[in-house]
């Protein structure tokens, strides 16, 4: 069926006119915990345990919620350095960015760092200046509902190893920005950014070019409004970091852009669908079938673009196989209604990777609505799906990392309660293994 | 299954059968399965453009470029300039770094097709992104106007008559609904209810439908029963809200929303409706407390922010309009208000560079040659103004010009600004300069007797006594009957020896 690139749903009706917020148009975090460049899965060292409900046991980390939490992206890393991870958070409701410090083993404080953020969306670290520091990037939509206004910027918070951070913009008054971080994608030494601009009607996705002393020079990729996730990865074996991106909106398409080591890129759409209700969420990179290769690990589950938000049939994961030449053969892994945020980690400890992706826009109303799933790798190309979790609901983003360095895999996840029923409140959750 | 019973009888699949098997498999990703049926349709039916176009796309978004572009060249032989398939290649020039065929390709799409807005919305990007700005700024207008109809597809039509897929009924709806084909919409709307009578969504739908037609006692009947159904009071109640204010049903819109919103106090969606009503009501006090509580959770609000702001503004309570006229400004940089009202702001507080940083930003945004620009440069001049005394009197005569001159773009029927501009030049000794803006003086003001006099001063400073002489003369006439001091300094200029000190 042909798209409408100017296609907005009905929903987006509502959001024009009311300023309600549309999940459509936010980023949704994804970027693979574990995972590096060259798509290295997190592996447990051991646990084996039983997929199911009681798989994890559940608690509530950083501050409690105040109202419906907007929480629109996670990530796992140890900011200041002292071996312990932390969770930092994009808090779309407060307009901030937040740190949850682990100061202890399994002991978590909750602290806003740099200043507001307008409708951040997506948060990475990289040492930008290389002063030794991991800094914050963050993505700032500006305003998050619709808006073909250029209110994204990208915001640096600068860390100046006190655990202090201060703002710095590195560009702003562009279309609304879902999507940026660090690589150096030229081999100049330098860390570049790679920027995804949702848009609106008009998006685009561009690497930024680091000049130092925090001048970039700007090069466009792609025209296309809907970037959702655009995370680097040599996906071609030749040594040069590359890009795959999930661009939504009007197109509901995979790209990837090979890059030549010198910053230039050829694009190329390596698979899309043709059902324009898809409803692409989120995209991360990894070694799924373990060949050496990185694949793409994908999920359509986004539930604003319809008249009431919610659940669709067509919804769940998908990985596309990298495969010798060059070319991604998609393959199903298995229905999951209102999913997002694949993540890519060999939760059980048997050496295959599998898929946790958690659903933001589930039907709540049924208590057997699905918010975390396990999709288990057998190892022979197959997944097996676990409930993990039918609460706490609207689940936007979830990442792992083994966060007690115990050798076993935990979950962070993260709520964004957009629409009712909105039942108990959680902002940030951190799930254990039992075993 | 119906379709492999089908397809194992004699007679066979048809192209249509193919064509539906098709899409059965988009749905699913099945891209090849799809790929399959589509060419089974084209061997029966190589006209069909729909299936043609479906086959383009779905070999693009396999990755097969080439297959692609071959099948898009396909539909243009059949139909010149189809829409769907000139923008499917000009995609794929794009991808391959083609900028000046992907150009030429959108401009001739354009000049045929001007209802393409996926066409000019890309064009837009493109044109920015090559440097022609104000080329892509009108593209990027134009792509915003009604989305172009649906591909016309007549078989999936007659499928959709008699269709029990209510998801693909309500996306279809859809389409209608945004391009405007009501006469398409409607049925399918009776067709929703007739399968889902329990439905809210319809009703939703229907209150849309209305409501675009104006007929919002219709919508107003259609969203209450949307609400008695179970429907969601987030999604109805502003649209009902908005209905019910159209009417000059206030004071229901009041009762209804009060009660919504001490249901649930916590519900933004609820709260800006709810806010929207006591605004239309005048009651500034309740909607003051409304937009603050909405603030506090979502502070980059557009309109909230300028109710409330408008409400502080209005009440004397200046610095917090400002806040909120800064949050506007923050993240909506083309905001011709905001950056208005928070020039006006910083005027007032005697803070002109503040001022200037707004009011510039205001004035590059607002339409051409209307009152609000007119106001914003009458603004911009006075800033420019201040600026300039205040460095004058700190004895930055350089920069003080640079802001006098400024102010007179800005407001070049000001007098102050040339006043200001012929003072700093001759204390710069910029003598030509000087007699320029007193030149301008006299034309705004031209029986003004200490303007000619200055005039005449700085142009014998400059060489010129004749000139200066005249000056002298026309403003000897012109003084006033009493006015004995200026009459004794035109005097001595005129009779007396010149000398340096005179014109201290």
């Amino acid at each position: 069926m042909i798209r409408n690139v100017t296609r907005i749903g009905l929903a987006a009706l509502f959001v024009i006119s009311s300023g309600v917020f549309a999940v459509k148009y936010l980023t949704r975090g994804s970027s693979q915990p574990g995972a590096g460049a060259a798509g290295v899965v997190a592996q447990s060292a051991r646990g084996h345990g039983e997929f199911g409900l009681d798989y994890f046991t559940k608690r509530r980390i950083g501050n409690p919620p105040d109202g419906n939490p907007w929480i629109t992206d996670l990530l796992i890393a140890d900011l200041d350095g002292d071996g312990l991870k932390d969770i930092l958070v994009c808090d779309g409701r407060r307009n901030r960015v937040s740190w949850i410090r682990q100061v202890r083993v399994g002991e978590f404080e909750e602290q806003d760092i740099g200043d507001t953020v307008a409708g951040p969306a997506h948060v990475e670290v990289a040492d930008l200046n290389g002063d030794g520091h991991l800094d914050v990037l963050v993505s700032s939509m500006g305003v998050i509902p619709p808006s073909n206004a250029k209110t994204g910027a990208v915001v640096i918070l600068v860390n100046d190893g006190t655990n202090h951070f201060t703002n710095r913009v590195v560009l702003d008054n562009v279309a609304r920005v879902t999507y940026v971080a660090a690589a150096d994608l030229n081999k100049d030494g330098r860390l570049d950014l790679v920027v995804g601009q949702f848009g609106y009607i008009e998006g685009e996705i561009r690497w930024m070019e680091n000049l130092g002393d925090w001048r970039f020079k700007n090069h466009q990729l792609l025209d296309l409004p809907g970037t959702i996730h655009a995370p680097v990865a040599d996906l071609n074996g030749d040594g040069n970091p590359d890009i795959a991106a999930l661009v939504s909106q009007d197109s509901e398409d995979v790209y990837t852009f090979i890059g030549d080591g010198a910053g230039h890129f050829r694009a190329r759409v390596v698979y899309g669908s043709t059902n324009k209700d898809f409803g692409s969420s989120g995209l991360c990179i990894a070694d799924v079938n373990r060949d050496g290769r990185p694949d793409i690990v994908y999920t359509n589950g986004d539930g604003f673009d319809y008249a009431t938000p919610g659940s669709r049939p067509w919804h769940g994961v998908q990985w596309l196989e990298n495969t010798a030449e060059g070319r991604f053969v998609y393959h199903r892994v298995g229905d999951f209604p209102g999913a997002f945020s694949p993540v890519v980690v060999d939760l059980n400890g048997d050496g295959f990777p599998d898929i946790v992706a958690s659903s933001c826009f589930n039907d709540w109303n049924r208590k057997d609505a699905v918010s975390l799933m396990c999709f288990e790798n057998d190892g022979a190309g197959h997944f097996i799906p676990h409930i993990l979790a039918h609460e706490p609901t609207h689940l936007v983003v979830v990442k792992a990392a083994d966060l007690f360095n115990d050798g076993r895999i935990e979950l962070v996840t993260g709520a964004f309660m957009f629409y009712p029923p909105y039942g108990g409140a959680s902002r940030v959750t951190l799930w254990q293994p039992r075993k | 299954m119906c379709y492999k019973v089908i397809g194992s009888s004699p007679a066979g699949l048809v192209a249509r059968d193919h064509y539906y098997l098709a899409d059965i498999a988009q749905n699913e990703n099945d891209l090849p399965g799809a790929e399959t049926e589509l060419r089974s349709v084209l061997i029966t039916e190589p006209g069909y453009v729909p299936a043609r176009l479906a086959l383009a796309s779905s070999l693009f978004k396999s990755g097969d470029e080439d297959g692609a572009q071959k099948e898009y060249l396909a539909v243009l032989k059949i139909e010149a300039n189809q829409p769907q398939a000139s923008l499917g290649i000009a995609r794929i020039e794009l991808q391959r770094g083609n900028d000046d065929a992907a150009v030429a390709r959108l401009d001739e799409l354009l000049a045929v097709h001007p209802e393409s807005t996926a066409a000019a919305a890309l064009f837009a990007q493109v044109l920015e992104r090559l440097g022609q700005k104000d080329r892509a700024v009108a593209v990027a207008q134009w792509s915003l106007q009604k989305p172009e109809s649906p591909l016309a597809d007549p078989w999936m039509a007659e499928l959709l008559s008699d269709c029990y897929d209510i998801q693909r009924l309500s996306i279809t709806f859809e389409e209608y609904f945004k391009t405007g084909k009501m006469t398409e919409a409607v049925p399918l709307l009776d067709r929703l209810s007739e399968l889902d009578p329990n439905s809210p969504i319809t009703k939703i739908f229907s209150g849309f439908s209305h409501a675009k037609a104006l007929h919002h006692i219709t919508a107003v009947r259609e969203y209450y029963e949307a609400l008695g159904k179970g429907g969601d009071p987030e999604k109805i109640c502003p649209y009902l809200v908005q209905s019910l204010l159209a009417l000059g049903k206030i004071s229901e819109a009041d009762s209804l929303m009060a009660d919504y919103y001490n249901r649930m106090p916590e519900s933004i969606p609820i709260a800006k409706a709810y806010s929207e009503v006591v605004l239309r009501a005048g009651n500034n006090e309740l909607a003051r407390k409304l937009l603050t509580k909405i603030l506090e959770k979502e502070p980059y609000l557009q309109p909230q922010n300028m109710s409330l702001a408008k409400i502080l503004w209005d009440s004397g309570e200046r610095d917090a309009a400002a806040k909120c006229l800064q949050r506007v400004a923050a993240v909506y940089v083309s905001d011709v208000p905001s950056h208005a009202l928070l020039g006006e702001y910083y005027l007032g507080k005697s803070n002109p560079a503040a001022a200037i940083k707004f009011l510039q930003e205001a004035y590059s945004h607002a339409a051409e040659k209307t009152p609000a620009q007119a106001s914003l440069a009458a603004m911009l001049g006075t800033a420019y103004l201040q600026i300039g005394n205040e460095q004058t009197g700190r004895g930055n005569l350089q920069e003080a010009l640079k802001s006098y001159e400024q102010a007179i773009r800005f407001a070049p029927a000001d007098l102050d600004g040339y006043a200001g501009k012929a003072n700093v030049c001759v204390q710069l000794k910029q003598f030509r300069g000087a007699a320029g803006a007193l030149e301008k003086l006299v034309a705004l003001d031209p029986k003004n007797p200490t303007i000619l006099l200055s005039l005449g001063d700085v142009l014998y400073q400059d060489g010129k006594e004749a000139e200066a002489r005249r000056r002298w003369g026309r403003a000897r006439e012109l003084v006033a009957v009493g006015d004995d001091e200026l009459k004794a300094a035109l005097d001595r200029r005129l009779n007396g020896p010149i000398t340096p000190d005179i014109f201290q």
